[in-house]
């Protein structure tokens, strides 16, 4: 298998905090949340913070208008040799609800390429024309196991060119049904904190080109290394001691050919509920002895489910680019005092960084970054 | 890119209704795990013991997910309900093959696909790239759908309600004797319908390897 160095060459995305990359990375150092209180989604009428894209426009259209700024901002002028990656948890979960709601609770109008988890594929492919494209749907690894394909695809030298977009619309399905799991805040999420009180299911759209080639900017992002694991312990809460998080974290390390003592920020899964957050802490203190940074950007974001991998490595990279280590906004009393989570913004060079994402059943992503610069 | 898979095992189940004697007993000796399988974990758990799955990493794929806990959900918010936890834990499209890595204490990698009728080529194109790492991968493309309002979803009008194909593999460098011809069958969710081509001409060939394109 060939392993050449493979690089973001463009990236874009929209989710309840922004609706550009530029506008989320601002509303993350600037601590502006997306999250907001609503009382239309729970059945029986109680509030919950969630986060909604505010724009006039409809979900697919944003989809459509977030990947032609990424394709206005490559080096490519179409898509017709580039292979699709697409991450989704739901798909168009959001517009089966609608009708099935307009149409008094019959199934008969749902059409199969609108409603299901290929929607988001079957959409990007009439607007764009991509070569080939493939679907993954592990709940909130979705898109994170997009990005894992991506990098096997191009080390293995079938494509030139792998565009990974993560999106998931907010649906009342995921809503009230994190709602009946008990996992749902009705505050904006505290990842981290020791009275934190949930997760905000978010929606979003993340969108990321993956190539052989560099940018020729001050520094490129290099996307190193991936690792998967299972937790094989529980459909719903990942293992309490994070063993699996803890493995796909080291095979991500493994993967990259680099030591944990090298990454100095990651960019945690972190989602708020009191399951992951302990799982997730005792995981990296157990690998990372030197205590790197780290923090979830959920707070700002809200839990974009199935997108979330690909935006929060997008935010990761951003973060890598600026020299900045966003801080863990709502962050007031740490739970784990051994993790080392900024609560302010630090300005810092982040030369490696890990990005995580788990999800139900036990799946774990991780996926280690590298910044290069043209110096080096 | 052209790669070769060598098929060690196959197998296929279906039903017109539902999967009978799918050793659930045998297989789920906990009686809690037991009652909480979804019918596409059921036969998922089934396909895996019949190819002699033992802790590989597994690519599945299912193009209508967990139908009957995706409507059960629905229903249940449009009838302002209460919703079930379990109904909501058990609607992803990775259910399957979550519970089979519980039940089986397998920690490594498990990724699902879903593409509708495109659904078990795509589990084949991941899979043939994830079998670059030189392990053995199962293989594996589910779909249940005997549910109370199929009449009101199933346009296709298909007569098999419940099934699921299964293959462990491996790349090789020895030459192809299979490759996909996109074959219908009727009577089965065109989900399942690359795997199953190659699961019927494996069964007919001495040493099948077939040949994926990307």
């Amino acid at each position: 298998m060939q392993q050449n160095s493979i690089y973001i060459e463009a990236m874009e995305m929209v989710c309840s905090a922004g609706l550009n990359k530029e506008e989320i990375f601002s509303s993350l150092l600037e601590g502006k949340t997306g999250i907001k209180q609503h009382s239309d989604f729970l059945s029986d009428g109680t509030r919950c913070a969630i986060g909604r894209i505010d724009s006039e426009q409809t979900f697919n259209e944003l989809l459509i208008q977030s990947i032609q700024t990424l394709l206005d901002n490559a080096t490519l002028n179409n898509f017709h040799h580039t292979f699709l990656a697409v991450g989704t948890s739901v798909g168009g979960m959001a517009w089966a609800e609608n009708r099935f709601i307009e149409d008094k609770g019959s199934l008969q109008k749902i059409e199969l390429k609108k409603q299901s988890i290929h929607a988001i594929a079957h959409t990007l492919k009439q607007a764009f024309n991509f070569k080939d494209a493939i679907t993954f749907s592990t709940a909130c690894t979705s898109s994170s196991n997009a990005l894992v394909f991506a990098k096997e695809l191009l080390d293995a030298g079938a494509y030139e060119h792998v565009l990974v977009v993560g999106a998931d619309e907010i649906s009342l399905t995921t809503v009230n049904g994190f709602n009946a799991l008990g996992v749902l805040s009705s505050e904006g999420a505290k990842p981290f904190d020791s009275k934190r009180t949930g997760m905000n299911v978010s929606e979003g759209i993340g969108a990321i080109l993956l190539s052989h080639q560099k940018n020729h900017r001050t520094s490129d992002i290099q996307l190193l290394g991936t690792g998967c694991s299972s937790d094989a312990h529980n459909i719903t809460n990942p293992h309490p001691d994070g063993v699996g998080a803890k493995m796909a974290m080291q095979e991500a390390l493994n993967n990259a050919k680099i030591d944990a003592s090298q990454i100095d920020y990651i960019n945690a899964h972190g989602t708020g509920t009191m399951a992951n957050d302990t799982a997730e802490g005792k995981a990296v203190q157990a690998l990372f002895e030197h205590k790197p940074y780290l923090g979830s950007t959920k707070s700002i974001t809200g839990h974009t489910l199935g997108a979330c991998g690909v935006i929060e490595l997008i935010i990761t990279a951003m973060a890598m680019q600026q020299e900045v280590v966003p801080a863990n906004f709502n962050l007031t009393e740490q739970e784990l005092n051994e993790l080392n989570l900024p609560n302010k913004n630090l300005s810092h060079k982040i030369n490696y960084a890990l990005c995580n994402a788990f999800a139900f059943g036990g799946n774990n992503t991780a996926i280690v970054l590298k910044r290069v610069t043209h110096e080096n | 890119m052209k790669i070769n898979l060598k098929i060690l095992s196959s197998h296929f189940v279906s039903a017109t209704d539902k999967c009978e004697n799918l050793e659930e007993k045998t297989l789920v000796p906990k009686m809690m795990l037991r009652r909480r399988l979804t019918r596409a974990s059921k036969i998922a758990i089934f396909l895996a013991s019949k190819v002699g799955y033992k802790n590989e990493r597994i690519i599945f794929g299912s193009a209508y997910g967990e139908a009957k806990a995706t409507i059960d959900i629905i229903e249940s918010i449009y009838n302002k309900t209460l919703l079930s936890p379990t109904a909501f834990q058990n609607s992803v499209h990775n259910t399957p093959v979550s519970y089979l890595s519980i039940l089986s204490e397998n920690t490594k990698e498990v990724t699902t696909v879903s593409d509708l009728f495109d659904t078990s080529l795509s589990v084949l194109k991941t899979g043939a790239i994830k079998a670059l790492k030189k392990d053995k991968l199962l293989l594996m493309s589910v779909d249940a759908f005997s549910i109370d309002k199929v009449e009101e979803l199933n346009k296709c009008k298909l007569t098999e309600l419940e099934s699921g194909v299964a293959m462990l593999v491996e790349v090789t460098q020895d030459k192809a004797n299979i490759f996909v011809e996109n074959e219908t069958f009727a009577e089965t969710s065109p989900s399942l319908w690359q795997m199953l081509e190659i699961h019927h001409k494996a069964q007919n060939t001495q040493n099948p390897i077939v040949e994926i394109e990307l």
